[in-house]
């Protein structure tokens, strides 16, 4: 049985139902109580669960970070919100020196089973620092687990998972799919494995590997091929940045040959170039063209809405890119 | 930054356009999306357009020249620059990743793809690093052999892997992607080509040259009508292939002469009068007196005898003159080797013997490899006169028409002549009007005063 409701929705049942399966689970951060949070993710938690578990903070990511990690440490199961991850900037240090060291530097003796999450992306007109997609920064650590899911469904099975996980993960939302929605399984035990990408759409042509919101610009670009150029695409939704599922781009690129990487982010050392890179390391092969990437602009985000929108990745870029590789032109 | 203004694509199918005309000279300030050159494709003349602002520090190409998509065909930049090193790093196969090989790359922006970035500042560098990467890639050719480095096979990792694993020799493919880079399909089509091919060597009439394209790979949609699909034998799909070929890529053009074959005509009854008198088993035909006239012709006129061939001309030291011959299902044409070297009884008897065998369907490889010229002679099927084909890689076709009685005016006087047009048509990239005109003009001599022919 599934039934059809929003990202946000999506996120905020997994909470209720994560919070309720285990009492050691709880939530901290910027008004995520009173105020049932900053996008209404928390919406009615404080209601059920008490100032104890749910507890809004100062504006102090780098206190409220490091109080999750050290709860995570001592055996909790702490979710830590960013209202977004452009502030989450302020807890690098405890997130890259600190979550992310602490089983390895304390032998497995320590570990830090915490969630980490909040939106990231661009929004609409909120300026150069608070649009920006941050997920490489992540994506770099050893230690650390990045989880980005696309869908309502994806969305609430990887974040049971996270907050399951024994580790640090990094679950970065995006402020524009709070509201899409799509069909839910009702199972309190639904999880999506980290780690696990998901091919969103069976192709031959070409195999796009994206993730998060560019897999909706994705869908559409690929509608689009197959109707203009009788292209028909493949969608690999990565889900998890780190780790990845490499056996699933295997099975993709061995069929289809080629391969465009669409990503919301900067084009230089980001996730989808490492990936670009992993491919041509391990499938040269079967390559029949050089990988194409689609990207943000190498801009700082502009504030206007028409120069934000030249600058992120658009459905006829990726378009553009995929005939590319599959030499349409030609 | 001095850039590279390259040839592109200016039609899908586009591998290589001739400059007709610049219009902008050495020292020119020039500006993105100013109009710089018309360029001939194999579609239409086409205008091009400079990417970017800066003066014309260099104009590589002349008018007329033909140039490969990705080649370079001028340098713009800073007044005084120097661009010595761009001109190197050109001969390399490298200037081309490096440098906008299609236009929407410029739209981009260096800034907002780095990937992109135009070539490095120091000038010394673009050089080395195009050496060294094809010195890398080509497995430790020496950076200085440029050669080599042009020749270099692009083909996709895939398109080698399949190739290998098939037994399919790269070489033989004509690749379909960016600057000729063979892909997956292209290996795919030569071995779907591979597979169509009879075992029966019977079957491979003509010779067979690398089947790199469908011979039907450009062609109009027939109109919904009811009628039946005929799939393409092996001879119509190499008769396809090669004459598409020669059409496309040699200029054509024609020179017809009409000849006097009153002399020829009673050469010939006096010939094969004797011929049969004395109890030989051979006959002359109009065509044995053709082909040697023709075989002769091209003995003094080797300029005729020839093959372009892309970087150079072949002067072929042996006249060996093909006959087309109409067959069941297309045509073939078997070779009179040495002809210039044969009595016409032997030609007789040779050519005889070789339209046997071909309407027969047994010729061999050494029946019709090897032709340097061809005949082709509609004349029994009452034609007056026709322009021929190449046979490609040949340079020249002599097309006969009918030999027949027609008023002519000799002297003044109108009289009944016994006449036959001929048409040679000529691969312009190698034979030129003069030089057809001569050899025809000895052809024509020949056949007026046939006795030369026994000669």
């Amino acid at each position: 049985m599934t039934r059809e409701i929003t990202v946000r929705e999506a996120l905020n049942e997994a909470h209720f139902e994560e919070m309720r399966r285990d009492e050691d689970v709880f939530l901290i951060g910027e008004e995520v109580a009173e105020y049932d949070g900053a996008y209404k993710v928390s919406k009615g938690l404080l209601d059920e669960f008490g100032e104890r578990r749910v507890r809004d903070t100062p504006i102090a990511e780098a206190g409220f970070t490091g109080i999750g990690l050290g709860a995570a440490m001592e055996g909790l199961s702490p979710i830590v919100e960013v209202m977004t991850f452009n502030f989450a900037i302020l807890a690098l240090d405890q997130i890259l020196n600190n979550a992310a060291k602490m089983r390895y530097m304390s032998g497995g003796q320590l570990s830090c089973p915490v969630v980490i999450r909040g939106p990231g992306g661009a929004g609409g007109a909120l300026g150069a620092t608070h649009s920006q997609a941050l997920e490489a920064q992540y994506t770099h650590v050893p230690g650390l687990k990045v989880m980005m899911p696309s869908t309502p469904a994806d969305a609430k099975g990887m974040f049971k998972t996270a907050i399951r996980d024994p580790d640090p993960v990094i679950f970065i939302e995006s402020e524009k799919l709070y509201n899409v929605t799509g069909e839910v399984p009702e199972d309190d035990d639904y999880t999506i494995p980290v780690g696990e990408g998901d091919i969103k759409r069976e192709g031959s042509d070409c195999t796009i590997v994206t993730w998060s919101r560019l897999f909706h610009d994705c869908r559409e670009a690929a509608d689009q091929l197959e109707e203009e150029a009788d292209l028909d695409v493949e969608i690999l939704d990565l889900r998890s940045l780190r780790p990845f599922d490499k056996e699933l781009i295997e099975e993709s690129v061995r069929k289809t040959n080629r391969v465009v990487v669409a990503e919301e982010g900067w084009p230089r050392a980001s996730v989808g170039s490492s990936i670009a890179d992993w491919i041509q390391r391990n499938l040269f092969d079967w390559l029949d063209a050089p990988i194409e990437r689609v990207h943000q602009r190498d801009v700082p985000m502009p504030y206007a809405f028409n120069l934000e929108a030249e600058s992120l990745p658009s459905p006829d870029e990726i378009v553009e890119k995929v005939k590319q590789v599959c030499y349409y032109e030609f | 930054m001095a850039e590279v203004v390259e040839m592109i694509a200016l039609s899908p199918t586009m591998e290589e356009g001739t400059l007709s005309e610049w219009y902008v000279s050495k020292g020119d300030e020039v500006a993105d999306g100013e109009l710089i050159a018309d360029i001939e494709t194999d579609k239409a003349t086409m205008e091009m357009e400079s990417w970017y602002d800066g003066t014309v520090l260099d104009i590589l190409v002349e008018p007329g020249e033909a140039i490969a998509v990705g080649d370079p065909i001028a340098i713009v930049g800073e007044p005084g620059e120097d661009v010595s090193s761009l001109m190197e790093g050109d001969d390399g196969g490298g200037a081309s990743e490096t440098t906008h090989a299609e236009p929407d790359a410029k739209a981009d922006g260096a800034s907002d793809e780095p990937e992109h970035e135009a070539p490095p500042e120091t000038p010394s560098e673009p050089a080395e690093t195009t050496a060294e990467t094809d010195e890398a890639a080509s497995g430790g050719t020496t950076a200085t052999d440029e050669t080599e480095e042009d020749e270099r096979l692009r083909a996709s990792p895939l398109a080698r892997r399949i190739a290998g694993d098939k037994g399919i020799d790269l070489a033989t493919i004509e690749g379909s992607g960016p600057s000729g880079r063979i892909v997956q399909r292209d290996v795919e089509r030569a071995l779907e080509q591979r597979e169509v091919e009879p075992s029966d060597p019977a079957e491979a009439e003509t010779p067979a040259v690398p089947s790199t394209t469908e011979p039907s790979g450009e062609v109009v949609a027939a109109p919904d009508l009811p009628g039946e699909q005929e799939p393409l034998s092996q001879m119509r799909k190499t008769i396809a292939d090669r004459l598409q070929a020669s059409w496309r890529t040699a200029p054509h053009f024609t020179l017809t002469r009409d000849l006097d074959m009153g002399p020829a005509m009673a050469y010939r009854s006096e010939i094969n009068e004797e011929l049969e008198a004395t109890g030989r088993d051979v006959k002359i035909s109009v065509n044995d007196l053709i082909v040697r006239a023709c075989a002769v012709g091209l003995r003094r006129y080797p300029d005729v005898n020839v093959s372009y061939q892309g970087e150079h001309i072949t002067r072929f030291d042996v006249v060996n003159v093909g006959v087309a011959v109409a067959v069941d299902g297309g045509l073939v044409t078997p070779t009179i080797r040495n002809a210039d070297q044969k009595s016409l009884s032997q030609i007789a008897s040779e050519s005889r013997r070789l339209a046997e065998k071909a309407r027969d369907k047994d010729l061999q490889p050494e029946d019709y490899q090897g032709g340097t010229f061809t005949v082709s002679n509609l004349g029994m099927y009452d034609i007056d006169e026709f322009m021929a084909v190449i046979n490609p890689p040949e340079a020249a076709i002599l097309a006969c028409g009918a030999v027949r009685e027609t008023p002519v005016v000799e002297d003044g006087e109108l009289e009944v002549g016994t006449r036959m047009k001929v048409t040679l048509s000529c691969d312009h990239r190698a034979v030129d009007g003069a030089m057809g005109a001569e050899f025809l003009a000895e052809v024509a001599e020949m056949l007026e005063r046939p006795t030369l022919l026994g000669v």
